[in-house]
């Protein structure tokens, strides 16, 4: 069987294998590419399918955020409540520097004016900015409301910020 | 009669590539699957594959070759689920004495073809392209997505393993083509 580099098969099995292959006959089938879609039409299908999804998911989340800045979309919501403010009523707060024996009744009326027990230190504290100038010899005197009720006993407890301030209204008056 | 050059995404051309490359390119697969029915649904659905991509083919490679190109790699993934078909089919019938080939098979059957279908699918494909199409090396190359090299050493373990086989027919008896159980019997890829 003579046969070469360029066909090791050799011509005898070359012809042997070009009269076996041509006597197969394919069956006289209809060809199925026919009853396909076309191709224009399956290339397009899916890319229309996911644009399609995609302009869904953006109106969903668009009604349901309310904007159309995808950024938003992404973002959560979260509720954030404050602590409701002490009331700052300023009119309250001179009452409190009447003196030692009002400083009692000063809270009651903070009590009538806020509801809420634990907001009364910060009425009693915001005066403090404002008298702490005047004294020089007591700088804190609203940390300790008791000594200064006794010492409003002797009737001249003007030594804090706060008696200070009603000796004023006290001459004054 | 030179035939017109394919225009691709025409409708016409394609059927006449249809009715042109068909036939040539159910022989292919025929001489790699032994199947008769699986080579007819490979070869469909290669053109229904190249239908879809009709317009994105490009006319520097044969339109031919284009499509034996799918049509081979169909038969190739085609013989990878056989041969998993195959392993299931052994383990059903475990203890069960296998089918006695059908003799009717045996006598119509050329045992040149059988040699070829127990070749694998890429060594098969590279001698039907060369030795029956008539395509050179640099075609076969171009078709089959691989170097030029690579088909000659294709052609080359092809011709060797076919001749063996041959030879060895010869003093024993060719196997049956068709078995009657129309089950797969394939070499490994």
């Amino acid at each position: 069987m003579p046969r070469t580099e360029d066909d090791p098969l050799g011509p005898a099995l070359v012809r042997r294998l070009r009269g076996e292959l041509d006597s197969i006959r394919p069956r006289s089938s209809s060809p199925r590419y026919l009853s396909q879609g076309g191709p224009v039409r399956l290339r397009i299908a899916p890319a229309v399918l996911a644009v399609s999804l995609v302009a869904i998911l953006a109106l969903s989340l668009f009604a349901a955020t309310g904007s159309p800045n995808p950024v938003v979309w992404s973002e959560r919501v979260v509720t954030v409540i404050h602590p409701n403010d002490a009331n700052p009523s300023p009119t309250a707060t001179p009452e409190e520097h009447r003196g030692a024996p009002a400083a009692t009744p000063s809270q009651e009326d903070n009590h009538h004016s806020s509801p809420e027990p634990s907001e009364r230190p910060e009425p009693t504290e915001q005066p403090e900015p404002t008298e702490q100038p005047e004294p020089t010899d007591r700088p804190e005197p609203a940390e300790s409301p008791e000594p200064t009720a006794s010492q409003s006993g002797d009737g001249s407890g003007d030594r804090s910020g706060s008696g200070s301030s009603g000796g004023h209204d006290s001459s004054s008056d | 009669m030179l035939e017109a050059p394919y225009r691709p995404g025409s409708r016409e051309d394609f059927d006449r590539l249809y009715r042109t490359a068909y036939p040539r390119v159910y022989r292919t697969l025929s001489a790699i699957l032994a199947d008769p029915e699986a080579a007819e649904d490979c070869a469909q659905d290669a053109f229904i594959q190249a239908f879809q991509a009709w317009n994105r083919w490009r006319p520097d490679a044969p339109a031919e070759a284009w499509v034996h190109r799918i049509a081979v790699n169909r038969a190739i993934s085609y013989r990878r689920s056989a041969r998993l078909r195959g392993v299931g089919e052994i383990l059903k019938r475990f203890g069960r004495p296998a089918h006695p080939p059908d003799p009717a098979d045996e006598a119509i059957q050329p045992d040149l073809l059988t040699a070829l279908r127990g070749l694998p699918p890429k060594l098969a494909a590279a001698i039907v392209l060369r030795h029956y199409h008539g395509y050179n090396n640099r075609e076969i190359a171009a078709a089959l997505g691989v170097s030029e090299r690579t088909i000659g050493t294709r052609l080359h373990q092809a011709g060797e393993r076919l001749r063996t086989m041959l030879e060895a027919d010869f003093s024993l008896g060719a196997p049956p083509a068709f078995p009657s159980d129309k089950r797969e019997s394939y070499a490994k890829d």
